[in-house]
């Protein structure tokens, strides 16, 4: 419960955000996970119509480590809650690969 | 039977035969031009049209096909071919309607606002933007040049016929030959390429030259994920782990009683090159003569050569810049991008390019349609590096805008010195599928 109460604190926060800003933040991951966070035929995976929650749980366990990673736990903790939750949001709203 | 995309890709194709003749008499439509068809300029044009559907966009670039310079090193030992570092422009020209235009830029009219080519083209802008990389100061390493680098002892830093070269010295090397590689001075282009190059080439030669050997002279004293190399080197070439750099090491290193198949001389052990010998096949050093039997050189470098013809470097060769929108701190209304631009903290990489062109291009679209654009921008370097064919780690890092400079996050940097085996490999997989990714992102 308590958990989710975080996340969507997250979520509501993001309204600070400029969708700009979100945008070239998540311009960021799109060199590993694809324009638009579509990657076909890779070992990395796309982000593009992830659940934001999911999103953001994932990042809270990369930063924590309790979710094992490469180099996600390093650009997790370099994220603030802000940004995770204003990236969550952007690439939620994007149509997944096989929808394009 | 046509699928669905081919028939997209169809209809975006005749939409554009159709609609280009129009628009390219549309005096009203603003004009970008874009020098260097590489990871900055590529980018750059590719996220500017997706921020600008109006906008004239044209990239003059003097090759038909781009030869990406990361992951070059793969060549060398046949892990790859020259062929697969070719990237071509096709979705630029199909799918994001730039003007690839094939021809070297030559003279820069400021006032005007208008790029003369070599075959005699002009092109007016209102907005240049130059991203063509590094130029290799050869004679700065006294006794070499670049006539040098092309027939005896290859630079290799810029893929080419040099790469192929370099490759095969090293294969045709006489067992229990030694390759020595000359490291650069800070700053240069890639810089864990010179520790990866030589890592690469000592597992090679576990396989097919095991009694030979790979020395890095290098004029620094540290170099970018130097613990992680060490440790790699240590655990595959039985490389001995300084003092000095032992802080924070896991467990399992092992003091070697033989000499390793890869030494690093620092440049406070002598390391630092003075002269190249082409006759004798040696390098002088401040510590002595080295002779060797292949002589790899990485000289010192400067922003490449149309930037400092363009009156767009400092005294140093590199191109100051405004961080926001990378304009040239030089020229108004020219932009300068990547490897030759002075990014601050951010590494001269081909991602931190992809980062810096798509912040540049959405700051450039503002500029066009006479908007502010976004001050706060935010960039990313991702490097995956591989000390072996399956031991990889990386370099990663987030930057802001910190009084009008790029500043590194707090945040870890590179991959834990105690990280497990399994993670050692998935570094090398994904370092294979980030380069894919990114040259997508990039180009495609």
């Amino acid at each position: 419960m308590k958990k989710v109460m975080i996340l969507s604190a997250l979520l509501l926060s993001t309204s600070a955000f400029a969708d700009e800003r979100a945008e070239i933040m998540a311009n960021n991951c799109t060199g590993c996970h694809g324009t638009d966070g579509v990657v076909e035929d890779s070992a990395l995976i796309s982000i593009a119509g992830l659940n934001a929650e999911i999103f953001i749980e994932t990042m809270k366990n990369f930063q924590s480590n309790e979710r094992s990673s490469t180099i996600m736990h390093n650009v997790a903790l370099a994220l603030s809650d802000e940004e995770i939750a204003a990236m969550a949001k952007y690439f939620e709203a994007l149509p997944k690969g096989e929808e394009k | 039977m046509i699928s669905r995309r081919e028939f997209l890709s169809l209809a975006a194709a005749f939409s554009a035969i159709a609609v280009l003749p129009a628009g390219s008499f549309a005096a009203n439509k603003a004009k970008v031009v874009v020098i260097g068809g590489g990871v900055g300029g590529s980018t750059f044009a590719k996220y500017l049209r997706r921020k600008a559907p109006d906008v004239d966009i044209t990239i003059i670039e003097q090759n038909p096909i781009y030869i990406r310079p990361y992951g070059s090193s793969e060549v060398l030992t046949g892990h790859i071919d020259m062929s697969d570092l070719e990237v071509n422009y096709d979705a630029l020209r199909n799918k994001y309607d730039v003007n690839v235009v094939i021809d070297r830029a030559i003279g820069l009219d400021a006032n005007r606002q208008i790029i003369k080519t070599a075959s005699g083209t002009e092109y007016a802008y209102d907005r240049l933007v130059v991203s063509p990389g590094i130029e290799l100061n050869y004679e700065k390493v006294e006794g070499y040049s670049k006539e040098l680098a092309e027939t005896k002892a290859p630079s290799g830093w810029i893929p080419g016929p040099q790469t192929s070269l370099l490759r095969d010295q090293i294969q045709n090397m006489r067992q229990g030959g030694t390759m020595l590689i000359v490291a650069p001075p800070n700053p240069y282009r890639c810089p864990p390429g010179p520790y990866e190059r030589g890592a690469l080439v000592a597992e090679w030669m576990q396989k097919h030259n095991p009694t030979g050997k790979v020395i890095i002279t290098d004029p620094k004293n540290k170099f970018t994920a130097g613990s992680n190399f060490l440790l790699g080197w240590n655990r595959l070439y039985g490389y001995n782990i300084p003092m000095e750099f032992m802080d924070g090491m896991p467990d399992d290193v092992v003091e070697h009683s033989t000499p390793g198949m890869i030494d690093w001389i620092p440049g406070k052990d002598g390391g630092t090159p003075l002269s190249f010998d082409a006759s004798n096949m040696s390098v002088e050093t401040e510590g002595g003569k080295i002779e060797a039997d292949v002589i790899n050189i990485v000289p010192p470098m400067k922003a490449g050569k149309i930037a400092q013809q363009f009156g767009l470097t400092n005294e140093l060769g590199w191109c100051p810049v405004d961080r926001v929108t990378f304009e040239s701190q030089k020229i108004a209304n020219v932009h300068v991008l990547g490897d030759a631009s002075i990014a601050d903290a951010m590494p001269k990489s081909g991602f931190a390019a992809n980062t810096q062109a798509k912040v540049a291009a959405y700051a450039i679209a503002h500029l066009l349609a006479g908007e502010t654009p976004e001050q706060n921008p935010a960039f990313e370097n991702t490097c995956y590096a591989l000390a072996g064919s399956d031991y990889g780690f990386f370099v990663s890092a987030v930057y802001e805008l910190r009084e009008g400079k790029i500043a590194k996050r707090e945040a870890p940097g590179l991959q834990d010195l105690n990280a497990t085996q399994a993670q050692r490999r998935l570094s090398a997989v994904y370092q294979q599928a980030w380069m894919k990714s990114f040259t997508e992102d990039s180009f495609a």
